[in-house]
């Protein structure tokens, strides 16, 4: 294992072509994290279609190195200008804005940074370590087993997603009728093809994802971009560099922030913006000032980032074991891994350990060079916060057809983005979660490749997820999360009403 | 900007507005028109349901398809019980500037049939010249710094794409 790692890293650090796509995919990441508005899903969306004609190595390398460095670039702009550049840097604008206000912006940003790294590395240690494990206990998996994991998948990624989990499972239920279209891949019987040429050849992911997480984002802002606007107040960096013992003293809420971000992420769905709004719960209750959290205190900078840089290695163990992605950002850069004719999952430990390597070291260097350019570039980056929204999104719409137009240089998958990116404004429109529709994409065919299989082998009897115990708790599982949500409602009312009813219920005994 | 899509009803788990109601169950139950007059109409493909064990190509489609349905139709009724029984409150649609959208999706969908026109960098050229110089205008309200920022803009674009997809990806787009 350590020799294939330090093979895999050796090798790219000897290729001057992957150090320098390493190079360019975190200042990339740096540069469009911190773009207020630009989420790490949408920086990997659109520089998706640069990867295409690289080495699978390579791509993976960039797309990690954007990855990684896209969630420490939404720090910058949370801290400077109070506005999360990701979903995920959410919560240490908490704290880091008024370290900022407060004169400690360049301390605010190295303690982000730090934290990012070594959650980030816990992150890959939790990966390097669980991984193997679990695709190894997958790989004594059968169709039973498989189609139970593509429905707790699907139900799990619903759930989590915002808004109602019984709306989600329905996006990712309009995800699987997308994975359909084309032609049957056992029967070579069209369906959902409308007779139309464009939809027969099937959709993609990565023009659905363009379309989805890139386009119809640049729809929904076009409206506000142009209008007036009030300029931020920056705060000046000030000192980079905070005490080393300030900055040693924080190694336990390092360490809490990244098990919760590592053990959060694996969830698939559960994402980094729940990570680190537990992690900064959790550091508020742990703390002998929880008072002063919310006006600047270290620990609320330094727990989310770390909780925030280590899911990303949690993210990628249901993605690279099983073939789940963790989260929409997952779920991008599974879709660069299709393009290049790899298919997450156990089999991919078992045929190609030299790719999963590869990914373990991308990670590696990518938390290093992050680190590295982060502080190189640390009083230069505030300036891309100021970069107008409206030419940002005119570059984002352009880089949307022409990226999905890369992918098999036909206009068919352009048009095909354009119709997911209208699907994703009305999504919003309507406040249904976006991410199912690609889960749903993803998961489709190993649903129905499995269910169909096992239909047959248990010679068309649906005892055979009966039969098998691990199907069997899967599917159970799958129905709990959800009935949860539609008898909850019901409990809360009766524990009402039982309470209204009966006064002395429930109150503690003195 | 405002969120993410992928965040899309982050607040969304109080109630919903029966006028929101209504819209998802119309958008599910458009959908599902569709879907339902696609697998219906192809005979093969409702053949294959009787094909001896393997479910057949038709299986999942109609399963899918059939609980999509259902669940349509359980939030249209439910919006018109809400709307009859004169509850209205709870989340409406998201707010957005519709003709803005509108616009961008009609000038991208110009934007690919000027490709076949006048070739890929031209129409982006103009593409992004004409949104830029508008939403510069809108913002500044300078006409001429607009026009301005729209031609800079576009040239730095296009140079991008040339030398990055052209040049080095061999994308054929020049």
């Amino acid at each position: 294992m350590l020799n294939d790692f330090l093979s895999a890293l050796g090798t790219t650090l000897m290729s001057p072509w992957g150090l320098m796509l390493a190079v360019l995919g975190t200042v990339l990441g740096v540069v469009l994290g911190a773009m207020p508005g630009i989420s790490s899903t949408m920086a990997l969306a659109i520089l998706l279609p640069i990867s295409f004609s690289m080495d699978p190595h390579l791509a993976i390398l960039f797309l990690l190195a954007v990855f990684v460095a896209s969630v420490y670039g939404g720090s910058i702009s949370a801290i400077l200008i109070n506005i999360p550049g990701t979903p995920g840097a959410i919560v240490t604008q908490l704290d880091g804005y008024p370290m900022a206000r407060s004169g400690r912006a360049g301390e605010a940003l190295t303690f982000a940074l730090v934290s990012s790294t070594l959650g980030g590395l816990i992150g890959l240690l939790v990966l390097v370590l669980v991984a193997p494990m679990l695709a190894a206990a997958a790989m004594e998996f059968r169709s039973p087993e498989f189609t139970a994991v593509a429905v707790f998948g699907l139900v799990l990624l619903a759930y989590a997603s915002p808004g109602s989990t019984i709306r989600g499972m329905m996006v990712g239920g309009l995800g699987l009728l997308c994975g359909m279209m084309g032609f049957d891949s056992l029967t070579d019987i069209p369906r959902f093809t409308f007779d139309s040429p464009v939809l027969e050849g099937g959709i993609e992911l990565v023009p659905l994802c363009v379309g989805l997480f890139g386009f119809a984002e640049v729809m929904k802002n076009i409206g506000t971009a142009g209008r007036s606007y009030t300029k931020s107040v920056m705060p000046a960096i000030g000192r980079l560099w905070p005490p080393m013992k300030e900055l040693l003293g924080q190694w336990k809420t390092m360490l809490r922030g990244s098990f919760i971000g590592a053990s959060v992420g694996a969830i698939p769905a559960a994402g980094s913006a729940i990570a680190v709004a537990i992690a900064y719960a959790q550091e508020v209750r742990f703390s002998k000032r929880p008072d002063e959290f919310g006006k600047g205190v270290t620990e609320g900078v330094v727990a989310p980032e770390s909780a925030n840089s280590s899911s990303i290695g949690g993210t990628l163990i249901p993605m690279m074991t099983l073939g789940i992605p963790g989260d929409a950002i997952t779920a991008v850069l599974m879709g660069s891994l299709l393009i290049h004719g790899l298919r997450p999952g156990p089999e991919l430990f078992a045929n190609n350990p030299e790719f999963v390597s590869g990914v373990y070291s991308s990670f590696f260097l990518a938390l290093i060079l992050t680190l590295v350019i982060g502080l190189l570039l640390m009083r230069w980056v505030a300036w891309v916060t100021r970069i107008p929204s409206h030419i940002l999104l005119v570059v984002i719409a352009v880089l949307c057809v022409v990226g999905s137009f890369a992918i098999r240089n036909t206009m068919s998958d352009v048009y095909i983005m354009l119709a997911f990116g209208l699907i994703g404004y009305l999504l919003n429109l309507f406040r249904l979660p976006a991410a199912p529709l690609a889960f749903g994409l993803i998961l489709g065919p190993l649903l129905e490749e499995n269910l169909r299989r096992s239909l047959i082998l248990g010679r068309g009897s649906w005892d055979i997820f009966i039969n098998s115990p691990i199907a069997l708790t899967l599917l159970l599982m799958s129905l709990g999360a959800i009935l949860l949500p539609l008898v909850a409602p019901w409990f809360v009312r009766l524990r009402d009403d039982l309470r209204r009813t009966y006064p002395t219920l429930g109150r503690r005994r003195r | 900007m405002s969120k993410s899509t992928e965040n899309a009803g982050r607040e969304n788990k109080a109630q919903t507005s029966p006028v929101l109601d209504l819209a998802v169950g119309a958008f599910f139950a458009i959908i599902c028109a569709a879907g339902w007059s696609s697998v219906l109409s192809g005979k093969r493909l409702m053949a294959s349901l009787d094909a001896g064990l393997d479910p057949g190509a038709g299986f999942l489609p109609v399963l899918v398809l059939g609980l999509l349905s259902l669940g349509a139709a359980l939030i249209l009724i439910k919006g018109c019980f809400r709307l009859v029984t004169g509850r209205t409150d709870g989340y409406g649609m998201e707010s957005a500037d519709h003709p803005a959208a509108v616009s961008l999706l009609l000038s991208m969908i110009a934007l690919c049939a000027g490709v076949a026109v006048i070739g890929f960098l031209p129409a982006t050229f103009v593409f992004s010249a004409a949104w830029t110089a508008w939403l510069s205008w809108r913002r500044t309200g300078r006409l001429a710094r607009a026009l301005v920022s729209g031609l800079i803009l576009s040239v730095l674009l296009c140079a991008f794409l040339y030398v990055t997809f052209v040049s080095v990806l061999k994308v054929p787009i020049g």
